[in-house]
């Protein structure tokens, strides 16, 4: 067994990994894009994004299943070195440009609130070299580093959503078709592709103690980062409605903010900070690692650790590259078309050729007999 | 081993560079500003800005008559070249992170307020939380004018004058926040602590006269009758259509809208003794419950069918009449019921004059619709002014006070 694949990771690993890929775009500006298209119905498209990627993910478990290996042997076997590469090629750039327009969102809004006077690059390295620091000692470190910040993280977020109850305004959330349930359904199915994160599970299997370790996982940690997304929805727009929901630049933020209980309990946002930050550079490092990860099956490597350097070094300077952050914003709304090839194209083909295999292999063995 | 050293290295050295310090400012380098008043100035198209600026060093050693703050004005295009020009007029770098109340001139928030206000939410330092005023002279004056009677810094004399609004619901506290979401949103328009100074002579003047069973009068800020003390008044609410302030409610009718905002905390109600109508009663009331409010639609016009329950507890009952029994309770309950009745129907006409739903009965009216898009295409504004009223008040008087009977005065 190689340093890839340590083989001992749990359930509370796997639920910390996808949990810490998936989640932090909650801060960003994508919620706030959601609702301008969505309006009020926003939670349905976030439950339909929560329950995709799991099925996704169980098709890919079907997949995996009795056939060794890692998920490069895995696709060789389904569809030809080619198609291995192809895949595997397009999911590494999926998590590596994930993690760029991650860390360029986080260092944005790091100027944005903490640091302004900070120059640009220079935010980008530190979260950069952090990042890699984090991806260098390992997956288990990287996981399980998570799984302790997770906690604090849920119980911070959950603490900014009841805290903000004087704010609550239930009729917000009515019309309640909002923009139109189609319109919802159509966001939500389009969107899976931001939750491509849960493949990691996949991708790492070998990391992971066995296929029912990585289901669990998987189970819980779209259903914890669901719930919280909802409930995040849902109290996002009661406090500021459609419109003015629609014009946040960063939505958890803008909440911490907005707290204020009486003259001893307001101000709250400092604290928040930490949290957002530790979580990025969380996301960040689990990006990159998933990325690098898929770049060492292909060519083989024993370790990644060598092209941890470069990995950051890359991901830092793909992330300086967008002139401006309108630009970035433009960027992450693209992306989404590239994830969710991710997240249905490559797994629907996978799975069709995983199934038509085992059929045709019954189909042989009950002829011969 | 050389990798984890180097490791090590790095961190600390980042930890000491990148740690922030280098750009931190002392307490004594900033101007904190505790209060902006914007007013129209004298030169077209320009704007006048106040700040009030706190002494950080007379904090907690404030000697007789010291003001803790200063007053700087100037006048420019936008706020944000106002605080340029501030920059120019003190060595202090200007600080908004602590600003606790934004004052508008009633001139200016009748010309509208749009162009200022999104300045203010899209700067990191302007927040939420700071509470809207509008000042019936300019708040230039208004700031200047204010001397807090007690030796409280500026900051916390807004914080807890606004916090004390709820103990008589004459005034309400209003953030940024909440004036801001109204003003985008479709389903209600908003409103502002109005203030203003008085002239201290004791003459009052009368906003809105008393109705039919109430002992009391309505006042705007200013026209409180007043002696001593601060001469500065925060009374009644400015209503707003768009960014445009359209009109005030007096003490009375703001507290009516408290009641229907579910903020009406308590407060003294002086009223006609049922029986004897010369005398008055004293009930200190508080909401028994949230409002109930629901919005329908009948053939397109809006009916809105109000239910609000109030708890009361008698406090002075001059007449001697026994109030307490059961059977004259409901004498009592019933003139509560009417009184309020009429204040709040009026309230409310008022508001519908001035097509100002600032109560938000427009967010009711949003169940009546499943699209979002065919809300926004229902001009609730214009409906709002010909809606249908149907109010009920049901007051429960549970206590009598620290007295269950009186006796006549002989």
């Amino acid at each position: 067994m190689n340093d890839l694949h340590p083989g001992k990771l749990g359930v509370a690993e796997g639920i910390a990994l996808v949990f810490g890929i998936v989640m932090p775009r909650v801060f960003l500006s994508t919620v706030s894009n959601l609702i301008q298209q969505d309006g009020p119905i926003l939670w349905l498209a976030m439950v339909i994004y929560t329950i995709i990627p799991l099925i996704v993910l169980y098709m890919m478990a079907y997949v995996h299943k009795g056939i060794t290996g890692d998920i490069f042997m895995v696709c060789q076997k389904l569809i030809g070195t080619i198609g291995a590469w192809v895949i595997l090629l397009s999911y590494s750039v999926m998590f590596l440009s994930n993690g760029a327009l991650i860390l360029r969102l986080y260092s944005e809004y790091t100027l944005l609130t903490a640091l302004p006077r900070v120059e640009f690059q220079l935010v980008i390295v530190w979260y950069a070299v952090s990042a890699g620091i984090v991806c260098y000692l390992g997956i288990e470190a990287l996981t399980r580093t998570s799984y302790i910040v997770m906690p604090f993280s849920i119980a911070a977020i959950g603490m900014i959503l009841l805290l903000l109850v004087p704010f609550y305004i239930t009729y917000n959330l009515t019309p309640w078709q909002g923009n139109g349930v189609m319109q919802a359904v159509q966001t939500g199915i389009k969107g899976a592709g931001y939750n491509v994160g849960v493949l990691a599970l996949i991708f790492l299997a070998p990391a992971f103690q066995n296929a029912r370790t990585i289901k669990k996982a998987a189970l819980y940690a779209l259903s914890y980062a669901g719930i919280l997304r909802v409930s995040f929805i849902l109290v996002y727009i009661m406090v500021f409605g459609t419109s003015v929901g629609a014009e946040k630049t960063m939505p958890l933020f803008e909440l911490a903010r907005l707290v204020y209980l009486n003259q001893y309990l307001q101000r709250i946002e400092a604290l928040f900070i930490v949290v957002w930050v530790i979580f990025g550079l969380l996301a960040v490092a689990g990006s990159l690692y998933v990325g690098l990860y898929l770049l060492s099956v292909l060519l083989k490597l024993p370790t990644l650790r060598p092209i941890v350097p470069l990995g950051a070094i890359l991901i830092a300077n793909l992330a300086m590259m967008p002139p401006d952050i309108g630009y970035v914003l433009e960027v992450d709304q693209k992306l989404i078309t590239l994830f969710d090839v991710g997240i249905y194209v490559f797994p629907a083909l996978l799975f069709i050729l995983a199934w038509w295999k085992k059929r045709r292999g019954k189909l042989c063995g009950s002829a011969s007999s | 081993m050389w990798i984890r050293l180097i490791l090590g290295m790095m961190l600390l050295t980042m930890g000491i560079f990148l740690s922030g310090c280098n750009g931190a400012r002392e307490s004594e380098e900033v101007a904190y500003i505790v209060a902006i008043g914007i007013d129209k100035a004298e030169q077209e198209g320009m704007i006048k800005v106040t700040y009030q600026i706190a002494k950080p060093n007379v904090e907690g050693n404030k000697g007789e008559g010291e003001k803790d703050t200063v007053l700087i004005s100037n006048s420019a295009v936008t706020i944000a070249e106002s605080l340029n020009l501030l920059n120019s007029t003190t060595s202090l770098v200007p600080s908004m992170s602590h600003v606790k109340v934004l004052v508008v001139g009633q001139e200016l928030a009748r010309e509208g307020l749009a162009n200022m206000w999104g300045s203010l939410k899209r700067y990191r330092e302007y927040r939420g939380s700071m509470f809207v005023l509008v000042a019936k002279g300019t708040a230039r004056n208004f700031l200047e004018a204010n001397k807090p009677s007690f030796n409280i810094s500026a900051s916390k004399y807004f914080e807890t004058m606004l916090d004390s609004g709820v103990e008589a619901g004459y005034y309400l506290r209003v953030s940024f926040h909440q004036f801001y979401i109204r003003l985008k949103s479709n389903s209600a328009e908003s409103y502002a602590t109005f203030v203003d100074i008085s002239d201290l002579t004791g003459k009052g003047e009368i906003a809105t006269p008393k109705v039919a069973g109430s002992k009391v009068d309505g006042y705007t800020a200013g026209g409180i009758p007043l002696q001593g003390g601060n001469p500065i008044q925060f009374a009644g609410t400015a209503i707003f259509n768009g960014d445009k302030m359209v009109g005030t409610l007096s003490t009375t009718e703001t507290r009516m809208m408290a009641m229907l905002l579910g903020n009406f905390n308590n407060g003294f109600l002086s009223m006609e003794d049922p029986l004897v109508p010369k005398k008055f009663v004293n009930v200190n009331l508080r909401l028994g419950s949230a409002p109930k409010i629901k919005v329908a639609l009948e053939e397109g016009r809006p009916v809105i069918d109000i239910k609000i329950r109030l708890e009361g507890e008698i406090t002075n009952l001059p007449s001697g009449i026994n109030y307490e029994q059961e059977s004259y309770l409901r004498l009592l309950e019933e003139q509560v019921n009417q009184v309020c009745h009429e204040e709040m129907a009026n309230m409310i006409h008022h508001t519908q004059e001035l097509k100002s739903d600032v109560i938000g009965f427009g967010y009711y009216v949003r169940t009546e619709f499943t699209n979002y898009q065919d809300f926004l295409q229902y001009s609730w504004c214009e409906e709002y002014s010909q809606a249908k009223i149907n109010i009920t008040i049901d007051t429960k008087i549970r206590r009598t006070g620290l007295m269950i009977r009186t006796y006549p005065v002989k």
